[in-house]
C-alpha cells in the first residue's frame, strides 16, 4: 500500500504547463460542434481563478490528469452555457429535482441543460457574498437555504445567459427552491412548473391506502409512479411547445439509455470510493462525480469521456493498492453537500475519509431499468430523498452505513433550508439507536476567505478523536 | 351572556368536549390548516375535526426544536411542543403536504405523540393538467382512512350534507368579514378572529348553533366613534399564543385590522364549496382556489390576486406583514406584496411565540406614521 499525496493549486498549475500540449487541446465539450478554440476546458487553474473563484487556493486536489480534467469541466460550466447560447444551442434551466427531467430533455436537439439550484455553491467558491446580498433584497435573507444565491445570479445574468426555459419543480421537492424559482418568474424568465408527487410511507393505520414494495426501495402508494409518468408526457408536450422542436420516441429511449450507462459508470466508482482499502479518490472529486448524475454538467457525451477516464483512474489505484491517507483514516457518512469544499478537504487532511454520503441526489443516483424509458426513469426518480419523509431519509442513511461500514456520520447543515434543519433530528436519533454510530451535526459557516471557522475546526477534530477513542475501546472489550 | 362571548367560551371548553367525545368513542381528528383536509370530509366520516392551534409558550418551543431543529418555523416547533407538552384532545391527526416545514412537522407527530398521521398529498402547480382529479381521489382515499376508524363510510348524501353546513360557516364568517370592513367597523380585528377560532374549534353544528343571531347582534351595535386607522393583516396561521400583533395594533393603537389574509381569519374556510358538482372534485377546486394555498401554490399568481382583491375590499390605510422567521411560502412573498401595495406596508418577522417590544415600537411608529399622513391628507383637502 502505498500513499498518495494531494497537491495545492501552485503544484496544479505547474504540472498543467507540464501536460501534453496535443493532449490539452483535444480536449473539448460540445464535441457535435467541432473542435474550436472557445470550447477547450481543460485550462491551468490559473484561469479559473480568473473567473472569480478564489477558494481554489485553499483546496487540495487530486493529482491525476484524469481528476483535473473533471475539476476543470465542472469549473468551466457556467462559460459553457454562455458559448451554447452563442452556438445556437438552446439553454434550459432545471430546478427542485433530480435525476429525472435531464435525461428527458436531452432528448430534444441541440439542447443544454444546467441546474440554477447548484449555484449555492458559488458564494463559497468565490469566497463573496454579492449574491446573498442580492438574494436578500428579493426577500430571501439568512432564513433560507443557500441556494438563495441563485436569486442574485437570475437578476444579474452574469452567472448563465437567459435560459430559453426553466423547468422548474414543484411540491414534494423544496420550499426554498420554489420561492427562487418565483423570483425568476416574477423576473420574467419563461418558467415551466413540473409536480412531485409526495410519496407516502406505509403505516399500520393505513387500511385503505395500497403500496407496492420494490426490494432495496422505499415503498410507495399505487397509482403514483403512473401518476408521474403523466406528468413527464405532459413535459415532453409542453417542453416541445416551448422550445420549437417535437421529441421523437427514439431520441428519449437514447438519452435515457445515455444517462443509464453514466449511472452505471458513477455507481462503479462510488462503490470503489468506499470498499478500497485507501481512499482512491478525494471526496470533493467524489462529489463532482455524483452530482454528474443529475445533468452530466450540461454535456452527456463529454461528462461519459471523463467519467470513463475517472473510473480507470480509480480502478487502477484500487487494484494496486494505491490511495490517499492511510488505512486507519476515520469513516466518515457525509450526510447533506458542503457548499464549502474547503470542508471536505480539512476532514481529508486531519485522518479522515469520507466512504458514503446522502447529498440529497439519491434519485439521480438510482441505476436506471430497461425498458419504457419514461417509466424507468419515474421509477428511479421514486427513490429519491426529497419526495419522501425523513423517517425513509433516516433509513437510506442508516442503509448506507452499514454497506460503508462507516464509523461516524457528519451532517453539514444549510441553515435555514426546507429539509437539511428539520431533518437533522430525525436523522441522528435514527442513526444513533439503528446504526449505533455518533452523529455530529453543525451549520455551514457563511462563505469567507480564509479557512473554515476555528469552531468548526475544533467540533471535527473532537469528534474524530472521539471515534479513535471509541475504536480503542471497542478493541479492548 | 353575548353570542361572542358564548363563542369565546365554547372554544375556551372545546377542549373539554373533545375529550368527552372520545371518551364516547368518537373520532377527534387533529388537524393543522383548515383547506387541508376539508373538514367536511372528516365529518362526513362521523368524526369532528379540532384545529391544532396550542401555543404553551417557550418551554413548549423548545420541545418542539429538540425534534425539529431551531431553523424550523415557530408556528411548528410550538404546535408540536406543546403537544408533547400536554397532549390535546385528539385520536389522531391529518395534515396537506401545503409546505415542507409543514411535512417535517407532521412526519414527526407519530414518534413524537404516538397518534397515527394520515397525510393528504396536495399539489403545489396548477400548471400541470390533471391536478383537480389527482387531489379529489386523495381526499377520497383519505375519506376511506377515517371511515375505516369510524365505521361511518362517507357517502354523497352525507358529504353533500357536511358540505352545505360547511357553507353555512362560510356564510356566517362572510357577513361578519364584512361588517368588520364597514367605515368605521362595528367589530374588531380581534373579534372576528375570535369567532374565527370558535369555528375551528367546534364542529360546524355547534359553531352554526352558538353563531345564531351573532351577525344581527354585531349589526345592532353602534359603530366605532371615529374612524380608525384600516389595516389589512397579511401572514401565516397565527397560533392561540401568538395575537400579540392584533393587540399591539388595535388595543394599544386603536387602529383597526378591516381584513387580512391569513388562515386564522377570514379565509379560515375560504369560498364556498359547489353543492351540486360531485362533492370530492368539488372539494378539491375548492382547495386548489383557496387563497391561502395560493401562496405555496407556484406561480404564486393567484396569491397576488387574492391581495389585490383583499386591498379592494378593505380599502386599509396601510398592510401589517406579520411573517413568522422560516416560514418560506409566505415570506418569500412579502417584497413582490409589498410592491404591489399602495398604501404603506410594514414587513414585520414575528415567532409564534410571541411579540416583543421592539415589534410594539415598529408597529406604533408605523400606524403613528399613517394617522400623520392621513391628517395631512384630510387638511389638504379642506
Amino acid at each position: 500500500m502505498s500513499a498518495l499525496e494531494r497537491i495545492d493549486i501552485g503544484t496544479w498549475q505547474r504540472r498543467f504547463l507540464d501536460l501534453d500540449p496535443d493532449e490539452v487541446a483535444g480536449v473539448h465539450y460540445f464535441r457535435h460542434l467541432g473542435p474550436r478554440a472557445f470550447s477547450r476546458y481543460f485550462k491551468p487553474p490559473s484561469s479559473f481563478l480568473g473567473y472569480g473563484f478564489r477558494r481554489l487556493r485553499r483546496l487540495h486536489y487530486d493529482p491525476d490528469p484524469r481528476a483535473l480534467r473533471l475539476f476543470s469541466f465542472m469549473l468551466e460550466e457556467g462559460e459553457r452555457l454562455f458559448r451554447a447560447r452563442q452556438s445556437g444551442m438552446r439553454v434550459v434551466g432545471l430546478m427542485g429535482d433530480y435525476g429525472a427531467v435531464a435525461p428527458l430533455l436531452f432528448a430534444f436537439p441541440d439542447v443544454t441543460a444546467f441546474y440554477p439550484d447548484f449555484c449555492y455553491w458559488t458564494p463559497f467558491l468565490t469566497e463573496s457574498e454579492v449574491l446573498l446580498e442580492r438574494a436578500e433584497r428579493r426577500g430571501l435573507g439568512a432564513d433560507t437555504c443557500y441556494v438563495r444565491a441563485a436569486v442574485g445570479a437570475f437578476t444579474s445574468q452574469a452567472y448563465w445567459p437567459e435560459p430559453d426555459l426553466v423547468a422548474a419543480s414543484t411540491g414534494a421537492s423544496c420550499d426554498d427552491l420554489a420561492a427562487v424559482a418565483q423570483v425568476a418568474f416574477d423576473a420574467g424568465t419563461k418558467m415551466m412548473f413540473l409536480e412531485i408527487p409526495q410519496r407516502k410511507d406505509p403505516a399500520p393505520w393505513l387500511t385503505a391506502t395500497r403500496f407496492i414494495s420494490v426490494a432495496g426501495q422505499a415503498p410507495r402508494q399505487a397509482g403514483l409512479l403512473e401518476r408521474l409518468c403523466e406528468i413527464y408526457r405532459d413535459f415532453f408536450d409542453r417542453a416541445g411547445t416551448a422550445l420549437g422542436t417535437p421529441v421523437t420516441e427514439d431520441r428519449v429511449a437514447g438519452s435515457v439509455a445515455r444517462f443509464r450507462e453514466l449511472r452505471a459508470v458513477i455507481a462503479e466508482i462510488r462503490t470503489l470510493v468506499a470498499t478500497a482499502p485507501l481512499c482512491p479518490l478525494p471526496a470533493t472529486e467524489e462529489l463532482l462525480v455524483q452530482f454528474a448524475s443529475t445533468h452530466a454538467y450540461g454535456d452527456p457525451a463529454e461528462c461519459r469521456r471523463i467519467l470513463d477516464g475517472v473510473l480507470e483512474l480509480v480502478r487502477e489505484r484500487s487494484e494496486r493498492g494505491v490511495g490517499f491517507g492511510r488505512e486507519d483514516d476515520v469513516r466518515l457518512y457525509w450526510v447533506n453537500p458542503p457548499p464549502d469544499p474547503l470542508l471536505h478537504v480539512h476532514v481529508e487532511r486531519t485522518g479522515a475519509r469520507v466512504v458514503g454520503t446522502e447529498y440529497l441526489i439519491a434519485s439521480a443516483l438510482t441505476p436506471l431499468s430497461e425498458g419504457d424509458p419514461v417509466k424507468s426513469i419515474a421509477r428511479a426518480f421514486l427513490t429519491g430523498s426529497l419526495l419522501g419523509s425523513s423517517a425513509a431519509r433516516s433509513e437510506t442513511i442508516v442503509a448506507g452505513i452499514r454497506e460503508t461500514k462507516a464509523e461516524g456520520v457528519v451532517i453539514s447543515n444549510l441553515f435555514g433550508s426546507s429539509h437539511c434543519g428539520a431533518e437533522t433530528p430525525v436523522i441522528r436519533r435514527a442513526v444513533e439507536e439503528k446504526a449505533g454510530v455518533p452523529v455530529l451535526s453543525f451549520d455551514v459557516p457563511k462563505p469567507a476567505p480564509g479557512e473554515i471557522s476555528s469552531q468548526v475546526q475544533n467540533r471535527l477534530a473532537a469528534f474524530l478523536e472521539a471515534i479513535r477513542a471509541r475504536r480503542g475501546r471497542c478493541a479492548t472489550s | 351572556m353575548s353570542a361572542l362571548e358564548r363563542l369565546r367560551e365554547a372554544q375556551a371548553l372545546a377542549a373539554e368536549g373533545r375529550r368527552r367525545d372520545i371518551a364516547d368513542g368518537r373520532e377527534v381528528v387533529g388537524t393543522f390548516s383548515p383547506p387541508v383536509p376539508p373538514p367536511e370530509l372528516i365529518e362526513a366520516a362521523g368524526a369532528t375535526p379540532y384545529r391544532l392551534l396550542e401555543n404553551r409558550g417557550p418551554d413548549a418551543d423548545l420541545r418542539g426544536m429538540g425534534a425539529l431543529g431551531r431553523d424550523t418555523c415557530s408556528f411548528c416547533r410550538s404546535v408540536l411542543g406543546s403537544a408533547i407538552l400536554d397532549p390535546p384532545p385528539i385520536t389522531c391527526i391529518a395534515s396537506g403536504t401545503v409546505c415542507d416545514r409543514l411535512r417535517h412537522m407532521t412526519d414527526a407527530w407519530p414518534a413524537a405523540t404516538g397518534l397515527p398521521l394520515y397525510t393528504v398529498a396536495v399539489p403545489r402547480t396548477r400548471e400541470v393538467p390533471g391536478q383537480v382529479p389527482v387531489l379529489a381521489e386523495e381526499f377520497r382515499l383519505f375519506a376511506s382512512e377515517i371511515s375505516s376508524r369510524t365505521g361511518t363510510p362517507v357517502t354523497k348524501t352525507r358529504l353533500t350534507e357536511a358540505i352545505k353546513r360547511g357553507n353555512r360557516c362560510r356564510e356566517v364568517l362572510t357577513a361578519l368579514d364584512e361588517l368588520r370592513r364597514e367605515s368605521p367597523p362595528r367589530l374588531s380585528g380581534g373579534e372576528f378572529l375570535d369567532v374565527v377560532r370558535a369555528s375551528h374549534a367546534l364542529s360546524t353544528s355547534e359553531f352554526l348553533e352558538l353563531a345564531d343571531g351573532l351577525i344581527a347582534k354585531i349589526r345592532s351595535r353602534e359603530p366605532m366613534k371615529r374612524r380608525p386607522v384600516r389595516i389589512l393583516l397579511v401572514g401565516p396561521t397565527l397560533t392561540d399564543g401568538d395575537r400579540d400583533v392584533v393587540r399591539m395594533a388595535e388595543v394599544d393603537c386603536g387602529a383597526a385590522i378591516v381584513g387580512d389574509l391569513t388562515d386564522s381569519g377570514s379565509l379560515g374556510y375560504g369560498e364556498p364549496v359547489s353543492e351540486d358538482r360531485d362533492p370530492f372534485t368539488a372539494l378539491a377546486e375548492q382547495v386548489l382556489a383557496h387563497p391561502i394555498l395560493t401562496a405555496p401554490l407556484k406561480p404564486s399568481t393567484a396569491f397576488r390576486d387574492a391581495f389585490r382583491r383583499a386591498l379592494q375590499d378593505g380599502r386599509p390605510d396601510g398592510v401589517v406583514y406579520r411573517g413568522v422567521p422560516f416560514c418560506r411560502p409566505f415570506n418569500s412573498e412579502a417584497v413582490p406584496l409589498r410592491e404591489l401595495s399602495p398604501v404603506p406596508f410594514l414587513d414585520l418577522r414575528v415567532e409564534a411565540t410571541g411579540a416583543s417590544g421592539q415589534v410594539r415600537t415598529r408597529l406604533g411608529a408605523f400606524l403613528e406614521a399613517i394617522e400623520a399622513r392621513l391628517h395631512f391628507a384630510r387638511e389638504n383637502t379642506r
